[in-house]
């Protein structure tokens, strides 16, 4: 697409969505293969939608791809311009290879796993947006299903063949409906999983069951809002119509000449915005016409009758409908998996996916329940202390004493509270591992990790509680919990030989080599691009010896530097030391970590260069020092609570971020901030954040069954009423801060974040959603800014 | 007191904290690992995930400035 057609397209977009007031738009990228841009390419075509775009709507950028031209150069430029990239991928080498080979029949499996693994990195996981595959009856379901799942999708999605009642889909003889059969064996074993992961189809039909909107243009009654525009400027309805017949997507219309309206009004668009009065009769009459919504409109023509007809899919949806919405679905019969099946059509060559719906963003504002009092039920609930222990079988101990909750609720906390909350995290990540210790013992490689740590807990438990007080040792355990069926159980390898090297004891075990990484929690991580198995780890006193394919490392203690020597300056090759904050030497500057990308829209910064990381010790430093010269109250908290700082990549938009996350307590993620008083400000917000995370661990400050959404001034959506109680302890801390700072500037910052504050805990103590610890912890905060 | 730990070109300073109460969760601190009993561990890991049948609680916390 030449620049000029990029910036009419991105200029018609604009225009519509300035008109029509739309929240968000989605664009997909998608082709042939849009990675044939290259990096530049895609780079302008990018930066251009969002120069027009980002001024006038929330642009969801998106790209359909096969994955094979994926590079580091291309998934920089993916993230920088937030830019999320759906992958190809029908199942594992042998599914994969029925229909996306090269030219010459060579295998294109090696080269897509390749590029989700680039994807699956921390630093590039932000433009991971999931698996799309096409459902082949040759293959089997549930081998499909696990193995898209074993490259840890954010989501994923089914697409049915294309087919049309001129050319119906392949089906075996007799069975009518074979279709259903292999998505009812994957959802059968997605139930049984716990649901680890989006599926969108499923989903969809599960949402729509419940008078839902489904996510898919696939099923359900939603109105049709896409549109194509091809490379040369032209409108076109989506691409799956060029399975019907030739020509089936033209309009006549393109992005020079026509608004999009024009496309909107095209008749065959505007029968797809009817909902259930562009349906043909059958479908009318048909008790599941609001999940299948008739199907895919490509899937209803027929020559002579146009698209006026049921999904050629008809009998597979309604089964597929019947058997979930009756979940009787676990005796549903097998795929009958034929010695020859033929090979269904397929979409155009990584064509793009289907549509969706609504995007998830924030609730519409009129959608937000107003926040109003209503009698708390957490009030005949609570019993009468504060400090109720938030565990389903609470024992005495299990809570923080009153004395210690009202400390911390003046928004500061001396050591002996904010010890406490550290305290509480490690235990918290020690009953996390011991609740996985039986399905490590089902891993040759987890258990014998298992089983050194539990021997170092016993010899050497100050380094062990060192790696486990680590903020993302918790994490990755949390997600292990989280989501049993991609359990990372071999990290328990990881953690034991991190515990060992910090007690100088003498161990050999087997750790997994992630994505070209090994990665040893707090010590630092050694890159193994070629292993295939888990490496050979030998610890001993005089250092650690890694081998891995035709890697043999040996690490010594020196090469594990807090100062920011650039990688390769005096390390072994590939070996990236964990870097800390010289003087704050529990502080580490977290840049590699595989479990740090839990910030969600915020993209954490790849690994740093020597001069950066020097850069962020300098700032850091200066920081921590300047809260405990001018903020000394909030200086434990800091001290006790702060264990790691996650760079993140700089804002598009220019703004200073930061975010927390309670499942890695400890840790703060930033942008690069341009001073240390900035950025100081921002980690008295987050570890204030952290505070409050530790509190509620073990104490009910709100009662978690209110639904009601508040809106406050410092976000656009209205949040639910942890979410306030949070941003008001943090913002109680930032106008404090901006209090005792000198100027007029800081004087106008202070009034603002004390006025958010004082607003917020209003609106909070009129709530009614508060539980009686939760009401002496906001009155605590309302004490401290009633002093100001 | 002070706990060294032994690698790092900095040794790490972790000053034991006077307390006047025990923390919470206390018997999870000071059991080892292995002889932590596994319901106990189950009750307090849970409550810290999704599978409990409490709402989930806000994890991410995140704050914009221009500041």
């Amino acid at each position: 697409m030449s620049p000029e057609t990029v910036a009419a397209a991105a200029g018609r977009i604009a225009e519509h969505a300035v008109a029509h007031r739309l929240d968000a738009v989605r664009v997909v990228l998608h082709g042939g293969e849009p990675l044939l841009a290259g990096a530049a390419g895609l780079a302008g075509v990018a930066a251009e939608l969002r120069r027009q775009l980002d001024p006038v709507t929330r642009l969801d950028l998106r790209m359909q791809s096969n994955g094979v031209l994926l590079t580091e150069e291309i998934a920089e430029v993916l993230v920088d311009h937030g830019v999320a990239v759906g992958i190809s991928l029908d199942g594992d080498r042998a599914a994969n290879d029925r229909h996306r080979r090269y030219a010459n029949g060579a295998s294109s499996h090696t080269q897509v796993l390749r590029a989700l693994a680039l994807l699956r990195r921390p630093e590039y996981r932000p433009a991971y947006a999931g698996l799309l595959c096409t459902v082949d009856l040759a293959n089997d379901p549930v081998r499909v299903y696990r193995a898209l799942l074993a490259e840890d999708p954010p989501h994923i999605d089914f697409l049915l063949p294309h087919a049309n009642w001129e050319r119906p889909p392949p089906r075996p003889p007799g069975v009518p409906t074979p279709y259903a059969h292999w998505l009812l064996a994957v959802h059968r074993q997605w139930t049984a999983d716990g649901r680890p992961v989006p599926i969108r189809l499923l989903d969809s039909l599960l949402a729509t069951a419940t008078g839902g909107v489904s996510g898919t243009e696939a099923v359900g009654l939603a109105a049709a809002d896409l549109a194509v525009i091809e490379t040369d400027g032209s409108y076109e309805q989506v691409d799956s119509l060029k399975s019907a017949f030739d020509g089936a997507p033209a309009t006549g219309l393109d992005v020079l000449t026509h608004p999009i309206d024009e496309v909107a009004a095209h008749p065959m668009i505007a029968v797809r915005q009817a909902g259930l009065a562009g349906l043909c009769a059958t479908c009318r009459s048909c008790p599941v016409v609001r999940q299948c919504g008739g199907g895919l409109f490509a899937h209803r023509y027929r020559p002579g009758h146009g698209f006026d007809n049921p999904s050629v899919y008809c009998t597979d949806l309604v089964r597929l409908i019947s058997a979930m919405s009756a979940g009787d679905d676990a005796g549903d019969r097998p795929v009958t998996r034929p010695a020859t099946i033929p090979a269904p059509r397929r979409p155009p060559a990584d064509g793009p996916p289907e549509p969706s719906g609504p995007s998830g963003g924030p609730p519409e504002p009129g959608r937000a329940a107003a926040a109003s009092p209503r009698p708390g039920p957490s009030r005949a609930t609570a019993p009468p202390e504060p400090g109720r222990p938030a565990a389903a079988s609470p024992r005495p101990g299990d809570s923080l004493a009153p004395a210690i909750l009202d400390d911390l609720g003046s928004g500061y906390g001396g050591d002996d509270a904010v010890g406490q909350l550290a305290a509480i995290h490690l235990a918290k990540t020690r009953a996390l591992l011991v609740a996985l210790s039986p399905a490590a013992a089902t891993s040759s490689v987890a258990a014998a990790g298992w089983d050194l740590l539990v021997d170092l807990d016993v010899t050497a438990p100050d380094a062990v509680r060192e790696v486990l007080a680590h903020p993302f040792v918790r994490r990755w355990a949390h997600r292990c919990h989280d989501r049993p069926a991609l359990a990372d159980l071999g990290r328990l390898a990881a953690v034991a030989a991190a515990a060992a090297i910090r007690a100088g004891a003498t161990a050999d075990l087997a750790v997994p080599v992630r994505d070209g990484v090994l990665d040893l929690p707090t010590v630092g991580a050694l890159v193994v691009p070629d292993a295939d198995r888990p490496a050979a780890v030998s610890v001993s006193a005089g250092g650690v010896r890694v081998r891995a394919g035709d890697t043999d490392v040996t690490v010594r203690p020196g090469d594990t530097a807090v100062t920011a020597r650039p990688d390769g300056a005096g390390h072994p090759a590939g070996w990236r030391p964990v870097r800390r904050v010289p003087g704050r030497a529990p502080v580490l500057i977290e840049d590699t970590d595989p479990y740090r990308d839990c910030y969600q829209d915020l993209p954490v910064a790849p690994r740093l260069s020597g001069p950066d990381a020097a850069r962020w010790q300098r700032h850091l430093d200066a920081a921590i020092r300047r809260i405990d010269a001018e903020a000394g109250e909030y200086a434990p908290g800091v001290g006790a609570v702060l264990r790691a700082v996650v760079p993140l990549r700089p804002d598009r938009g220019g703004r200073q971020r930061s975010a927390a996350a309670a499942t890695a307590f400890g840790a703060v993620a930033v942008t690069p901030a341009p001073d240390d008083a900035a950025l100081a400000v921002l980690l008295v917000h987050e570890v204030q954040h952290l505070k409050l995370d530790g509190v509620l661990d073990v104490c009910d400050l709100v009662d978690r069954g209110d639904p009601r959404r508040v809106r406050v001034p410092w976000r656009e959506d209205p949040r639910p009423v942890e979410g306030v109680l949070h941003g008001t302890y943090a913002h109680l801390a930032v106008a404090d801060v901006w209090r005792r700072r000198p100027g007029a500037a800081a004087g106008a910052h202070h009034r603002r974040y004390r006025d958010w504050t004082a607003g917020a805990l209003d609106t909070l103590l009129d709530l009614g959603a508060l539980t009686p610890a939760g009401e002496r912890f906001a009155r605590r905060m309302r004490a401290t800014v009633d002093t100001w | 007191m002070t706990h060294h730990v032994r690698w790092g070109d900095q040794v790490d300073r972790i000053p034991d904290r006077p307390t006047t109460a025990t923390a919470p969760l206390d018997d999870l601190r000071h059991t080892p690992l292995g002889r932590i009993p596994i319901a106990r561990a189950r009750t307090v890991a849970l409550s810290d995930t999704r599978t409990t049948d409490r709402p989930s609680r806000l994890d991410v916390a995140a704050f914009g400035s221009s500041i």
